[in-house]
């Protein structure tokens, strides 16, 4: 049997290649708005396209894996309610305030500083 | 071959990377804009997982834009660079993925069918899309690679021996035994998704 490629060979798996190639690979808005925003940040000799330092606790320049973003909003979560419910003590409420008066602040940002200052401490 | 040609001129990346390195902000987006799809694309085509997918992405971007000022002309071209990147990551991920569970998480099935009115079209060419990602995902690490680069990305043969870093022999190997194997897997699933010999 021929061991090479055979692009027009018996095998006819052409359609299929073609219902692939025809998926767009269309990046989620979220994840190229975060690309734009790492490369501008990575760039050399423009430190005033440089966004201004991150409040403490917040770490924009680590990229994010899936599992620290569920860990991140878990955690958020948990803080955010017990706040809510006045049973936050010490360093969580100081950590919330200090993170929703952060520039741009949201929950997405209480998330990481969250996780940020789990791992720090861990 | 009927692939079409995504690739810039190997000249014109170089460019765009050396005007990144020099501070120019255009030159970041449009290096965004014009590989960051093929990357995402690939890693989504060998992971079968959109969310790993954007991981690697953001990984592979991240290692493009530190390796970015001392990148040499004389070197690989950066596409060829980031795909041989990206794979790499995706090779690593899968290894770590390998795992019960798979098979039940919510975000790798399939979107709900779409409401338009050619929906028996569009879903017939999801569900061979779906068919043959199942079938490239039994292939051996290596075939999966090349057969994904060859016919799907549409690399030509040398670029592919670039990255995956053997002989243009080797991949012709490769991708013909990727070939094999997936019509093997697919045979029985001709009629049913309308590929009748």
């Amino acid at each position: 049997m021929n061991d090479r490629d055979n692009e027009t060979g018996p095998d006819d798996l052409a359609p299929w290649f073609e219902a692939m190639r025809a998926e767009p690979a269309v990046l989620p808005p979220a994840l190229e708005a975060g690309l734009l925003d790492a490369a501008l940040r990575h760039q050399p000799r423009s430190p005033a396209r440089r966004p201004a330092a991150p409040p403490p606790g917040l770490r924009p320049d680590v990229p994010r894996t899936r599992r620290e973003r569920r860990a991140g909003m878990l955690v958020a979560t948990a803080l955010a309610a017990s706040v809510a419910a006045g049973v936050a003590i010490g360093t969580s409420e100081a950590l919330l305030d200090r993170v929703l008066s952060a520039p741009g602040g949201g929950f997405e940002q209480l998330a990481f500083a969250t996780l940020d200052e789990l791992l720090a401490e861990d | 071959m009927s692939v079409p040609d995504q690739k810039a001129p190997a000249g014109e990346e170089a460019a765009l990377l050396r005007r990144y390195a020099a501070g120019d902000p255009t030159a970041a987006r449009q290096l965004v804009a014009s590989l960051a799809p093929r990357v995402f694309g690939l890693a989504r085509r060998l992971l079968d997982d959109p969310a790993e997918a954007e991981d690697v992405t953001q990984e592979a971007m991240t290692r493009l834009w530190r390796a970015a000022p001392q990148w040499r002309e004389e070197g690989a071209r950066v596409s060829t660079w980031l795909y041989r990147v990206t794979v790499n990551l995706c090779i690593d991920r899968r290894r770590r993925l390998k795992g019960p569970g798979r098979a039940e998480r919510l975000d790798l099935l399939p979107e709900p069918a779409d409401p338009r009115a050619d929906v028996d079209a569009t879903l017939m060419q999801s569900e061979r899309a779906r068919a043959l990602a199942e079938a490239l995902a039994e292939l051996p690490e290596r075939q999966r690679v090349a057969v994904v680069l060859r016919h799907i990305e549409g690399l030509a043969n040398p670029d592919i021996a670039a990255i995956l870093g053997v002989s243009v022999e080797a991949v012709e190997s490769l991708t013909a035994r990727g070939r094999r194997a997936l019509a093997a897997r697919l045979i029985g699933r001709r009629e049913t998704l309308g590929h009748e010999r």
